[in-house]
């Protein structure tokens, strides 16, 4: 069997999505958890064998002519924001990109078999996950090569999520090695390698 | 083909003068009333004036002044109707409860015939950090009572407006009653639209409607009633109508300009050197930011309808320049005569009404945010039918798709779910 998806609180629930990648829908007060470059997943039902792994790329609050208007007139009450913020749908929409996907306990990194379906629940994966998905790097070369989305950012961003997952001692380490496997895969673009090196250098 | 803009170019153009043409009249017009309602001081006179067109029945349709017109009792309202009455204090607490409605007519293009009435409350509780409350009442109506008329005819969209109006009032004052006790401030009830209400004759049940929606008027009383013996606050009822287009003080300079043998039906049928104008030019002249009318009564059937039913139930109005510095937008605010006798409720309403519009653009932010949980979306309306015909098929029922409706779709390019796909 796959993992258990109830550990770690939903965050949301799939809008849309493709094997390449999904976006998720939430309520606007719900949005302190997901970060830049976080661990997510998603399993279409309780019974289903594929947990897709997901990078969040985007955070993003929709235009709304309420609150637009709310700005202008700038009176806002404490009563008025909470009311915008905890009772309107104010649609929020959290982004991923696929880098893998976990099955009967093993990894993958490569893009899953099928996507996940509207209103599947999101999740944060917990560090045993995230540790245990990191173990190997190859899906470095997925979120290097994925289109429109700032893939250095987010390739430094995931790397630092999965190091912090870590005992603190296993950190550098961990880094170190990412680092080895980014110079690797981009040993034909020292710039972006440099960059992309700069953002995840361990503090000395 | 759809419209070839170029054969109606010369039209437009002639429109163009036509307006100007119009405009540069009517503001003539508007200089003459604004000199006769400079000259309109004497309450005494125009009670009498209100007193004669009444006797001799003339159809006068205008404003008077609030407050008992003889043979009534004496008047406790006393406004000069050619003043402004300052903004008073914002209240410190109060307890907002706003209603609005929206609704699916009947549709002979979808799987069956029904329509849905959908009512938004929303609870905002002024000077208090409190999260707002919001509720939704959605109610599906598909009896054959409910959808066809005396001749068996599908009723019209007029009659499930009336319906949902009153319905409205009886939420709204069944909301109000729930907080009575658990309120701990003073409870204004606010609708959006006129306070009187009136329905045509092709609405079914036209009679027993005005009563419904009369009765959660009285019932609102009550509530305010309770509250006063109990706790020694009043809840108030105000109908919020934005950009009035009335004409009821124009109406009475008419009626005022007459002399005494004029002051007959064919007299009144227009407002004669007035006819054309409406209140709002008048009133942006009167009124700065913030200020409001003196208390004003419309004279017709539906008001007497409610007086003679009791005093309190007759609704007065002023209006109210809810602009911000240097901006001009009317606003007609409606209140019962329970809240219009007591200068301190009107002064609590007309505070917190433009206190409200501050807070966005210019309209009640409790009242948007009524409409918005209220309002039924065109692609909520395509899965309420989607359920319907699920419903039917389950319980062996023939369902049979519009080929207009579908045409139409087709024709306009729609996607099923009416969304547009984005991203991934």
């Amino acid at each position: 069997m796959s993992e258990q998806v109830q550990e770690q609180p939903i965050i949301g629930q799939v809008l849309r999505a493709s094997t390449v990648g999904f976006v998720c829908g939430t309520r606007s007060q719900e949005i302190g958890q997901p970060s830049f470059g976080a661990f997510i997943r998603t399993r279409h039902g309780q019974h289903d064998d594929i947990d897709v792994i997901g990078l969040i790329h985007a955070i993003s609050i929709d235009d709304d002519p309420l609150v637009r208007q709310l700005i202008l007139a700038n009176n806002m009450t404490t009563g008025a924001a909470r009311d915008q913020r905890e009772n309107r749908m104010v649609p929020v929409e959290i982004s991923a990109v696929n880098v893998g996907f976990i099955r009967f306990r093993e990894v993958y990194h490569t893009l899953p078999p099928r996507p996940p379906l509207s209103l599947d629940p999101v999740q944060l994966c917990d560090q045993e996950t995230v540790v245990r998905f990191t173990e190997r790097l190859d899906f470095l070369r997925l979120v290097l090569n994925t289109g429109e989305v700032p893939t250095e950012e987010l390739a430094a961003a995931a790397l630092l999520h999965a190091a912090r997952s870590r005992p603190e001692a296993d950190r550098r380490a961990f880094l170190v090695a990412a680092g080895r496997r980014l110079a690797g895969l981009l040993s034909h673009d020292l710039p972006r390698l440099q960059h992309l090196l700069r953002l995840i250098k361990p503090a000395e | 083909m759809t419209l070839e803009l170029n054969k109606v170019q010369e039209q437009v153009e002639r429109m163009g003068r036509a307006l100007a043409h119009r405009n540069l009249d009517l503001s003539e017009r508007a200089e003459i009333a604004w000199q006769w309602l400079q000259a309109l001081d004497d309450l005494d006179a125009i009670r009498k004036r209100i007193v004669l067109a009444r006797e001799r029945d003339v159809g006068f349709r205008g404003a008077a002044p609030a407050g008992a017109i003889p043979p009534d009792t004496e008047p406790v309202i006393n406004e000069p109707v050619n003043r402004a009455y300052p903004l008073p204090a914002v209240p410190e607490r109060a307890t907002l409860v706003a209603v609005d409605g929206s609704q699916i007519y009947p549709s002979l293009h979808v799987a069956a015939l029904y329509y849905l009435t959908n009512i938004g409350i929303f609870v905002y509780h002024h000077g208090s950090d409190d999260l707002p409350d919001q509720i939704t009442e959605p109610r599906l109506h598909y009896t054959e009572t409910m959808l066809r008329d005396q001749r068996g005819q599908v009723i019209t969209n007029t009659a499930v407006n009336a319906r949902r109006n009153v319905i409205e009032m009886q939420i709204l004052a069944r909301e109000s009653w729930h907080r009575r006790d658990a309120c701990e401030c003073p409870l204004v009830a606010l609708s959006d639209g006129p306070l009187l209400f009136w329905v045509g004759k092709d609405v079914p049940e036209g009679d027993k409607l005005s009563g419904d929606y009369l009765g959660a008027v009285i019932h609102l009383h009550d509530t305010h009633a309770h509250m006063q013996r109990e706790h020694e606050r009043f809840a108030a009822l105000a109908g919020y109508v934005d950009r009035p287009t009335s004409a009821f003080i124009t109406a009475l300079l008419h009626l005022m300009s007459l002399d005494e043998s004029d002051v007959r039906r064919a007299n009144l049928t227009t407002n004669g050197a007035l006819e054309g104008l409406n209140d709002r030019g008048l009133m942006f002249r009167l009124l700065k930011p913030g200020e409001r009318s003196a208390l004003m009564v419309q004279q017709s059937p539906q008001n007497k309808y409610y007086h003679d039913r009791g005093a309190n139930y007759e609704i007065a109005f002023f209006y109210l320049n809810v602009g911000g510095i240097d901006q001009h937008q009317l606003a007609r605010v409606e209140i019962p005569m329970w809240v219009a006798r007591d200068p301190a409720v009107v002064a609590f309403v007309h505070a917190l009404v433009y206190d409200q519009c501050g807070l966005m653009w210019r309209y009640p932010y409790a009242l948007t945010r009524a409409d918005e949980i209220a309002v039924v979306r065109g692609h909520e309306r395509t899965q309420l039918n989607e359920m319907i015909e699920i419903e039917l098929r389950r319980n062996v029922q023939d369902v049979e798709q519009s080929e207009k409706l579908e045409a139409k779709i087709v024709r306009h390019g729609r996607t099923r779910y009416g969304q547009k796909k984005r991203g991934f």
